[in-house]
């Protein structure tokens, strides 16, 4: 499984989400909550990691639902992977909206 | 992927397979990460290296003259980023800033801008009143004082900025030293063509905060002498008879101002609040219905209805207005309706 340390991931995520900050707070100018590094980043860290969990969660039960029908299908018994499939999505999720907003950011 | 069949392999040995399993993913992960980052950074040098510092200045004075000033600060922090300097550069950027309501990094680009140009008046003008809005919402007197500072120097380049003395005016108000802010509204009069009445207003002011009243009133007739379509000189002046507990004066030069210009609410509120004061309900609804016809987002005439109508046993109007008059901002008017029983914040 992609880091199967996970809380290595989310220290990594965080580190990321840092980095993020600083990036966003050269084009916005943050004010008010968000102007602290420390609280700022954390809101970005949390968007980010519950904005991915949500949408991991949705995808990797409907995988499962249809990797459920299709061993239905074809008889086959199913492998129990429902966490592996999930922390993989939330893993891959996590780095698009890292980089998605990374590339928004730089952009003039 | 192999499979192991734990049944015909030692424990210790399928530990250590799954041991290496992990370190392989583990290894596996971090080179991903590495990768990411970068291409990230590759990503972030191509891009940075295609901006070009004269496109990125030319959009961010654009997006200024139409007055989008968090574009034009955004793209103006780019420009900087990339070596734009000069006055006008910072100037513009700092003004953005003020706009934005972020006076520190405003202060910070005024001054850089000052540095390059120390002659620009201005400039000077735009420090002080970025100095004055900081510490008009810190409180600070030490600001204020900065603020004069500036203020006196945009004086200096440019005698003429009658705007630089109001503001000069203000700041020492704000510091309780309203004698020394006389001194700079008589010295505005004696040096330029500014307006008379506007400044005798302002003296008149300054009076009022030390609770000189007769003196603020003289003064406050004297800018009506000079312009007697001053509306406000005269609700000034009837406030300051009312001071001097004179209400037939005060209530002559409310509806002297009225008469100037009909459609100025002030008056039909400040004659409303008399009529409230001396426990005259009907009066005061009559007045504050015309306040209110005037301008029905006005505050203060729906807090004056509301509060008429609450004497007068009126309940419902009561907390109609009273309700309107919270909405548009009347702290008075939230803390009437918890008294009545209506919580707006729930």
């Amino acid at each position: 499984m992609f880091y199967n340390k996970k809380w290595l991931f989310l220290i990594i995520l965080y580190a990321m989400s840092m980095a993020l900050y600083y990036f966003i707070d050269k084009q916005l100018i943050l004010t008010g909550f968000m102007s602290g590094v420390l609280i700022g980043s954390i809101i970005i860290f949390a968007l980010i990691a519950i904005t991915c969990f949500l949408i991991a969660l949705i995808v990797s039960i409907i995988a499962r639902v249809s990797y459920i029908a299709g061993c239905g299908l074809f008889k086959v018994s199913p492998k129990e992977m429902l966490a592996k499939t999930f922390w993989t999505i939330f893993t891959v999720l996590s780095y698009a909206a890292v980089f998605i907003v990374f590339l928004k950011m730089i952009e003039y | 992927m192999v499979s192991y069949n734990t049944d015909m392999v030692p424990a210790h040995k399928v530990a250590g397979i799954l041991k290496k399993k992990r370190d392989t993913n583990f290894r596996i992960s971090v080179i991903l990460t590495l990768c990411f980052l970068l291409v990230c950074g590759i990503v972030y040098y191509a891009k940075n290296s295609g901006y070009s510092k004269d496109v990125i200045l030319q959009k961010a004075n654009s997006y200024f003259a139409h007055e989008q000033y968090f574009m034009a600060a955004k793209y103006f922090n780019k420009a900087v980023g990339l070596g734009a300097e000069g006055p006008e550069v910072f100037r513009n950027y700092g003004v953005a800033l003020f706009k934005l309501g972020n006076y520190d990094l405003a202060i910070k680009n005024l001054k850089l801008s000052v540095e390059i140009d120390p002659y620009n008046s201005d400039t000077y003008y735009l420090l002080g009143n970025a100095y004055y809005q900081k510490a008009y919402s810190a409180n600070s007197s030490d600001m204020f004082l900065q603020s004069v500072e500036c203020l006196e120097k945009a004086i200096n380049f440019s005698p003429d900025m009658e705007k630089a003395y109001i503001l000069i005016g203000l700041s020492y108000r704000n510091c309780g030293m309203q004698d020394t802010a006389r001194a700079w509204y008589r010295r505005a009069l004696l040096a330029s063509n500014f307006s008379p009445p506007g400044f005798y207003n302002l003296i008149g002011h300054t009076f009022r905060e030390e609770e000189r009243y007769k003196e603020a009133a003289d003064y406050y007739q004297r800018a009506i002498d000079i312009d007697y379509t001053f509306t406000a000189a005269y609700c000034n002046l009837g406030d300051m008879y009312l001071k001097m507990n004179d209400k037939a004066a005060a209530m002559l030069k409310y509806k002297r101002a009225i008469g100037v210009e009909p459609n100025y609410v002030l008056p039909y509120i400040k004659i409303g609040q008399v009529y409230y004061d001396d426990l005259c309900f009907d009066d005061a609804v009559f007045w504050a219905l015309q306040a209110f016809n005037i301008n029905s987002d006005s505050d203060k005439a729906n807090y004056l209805l509301g509060m008429s109508y609450k004497e007068l046993g009126r309940k419902n109007e009561a907390v109609e207005y009273l309700q309107k008059a919270a909405y548009r901002g009347s702290d008075e008017a939230v803390y009437e309706l918890k008294n009545i029983g209506i919580d707006l914040l729930r």
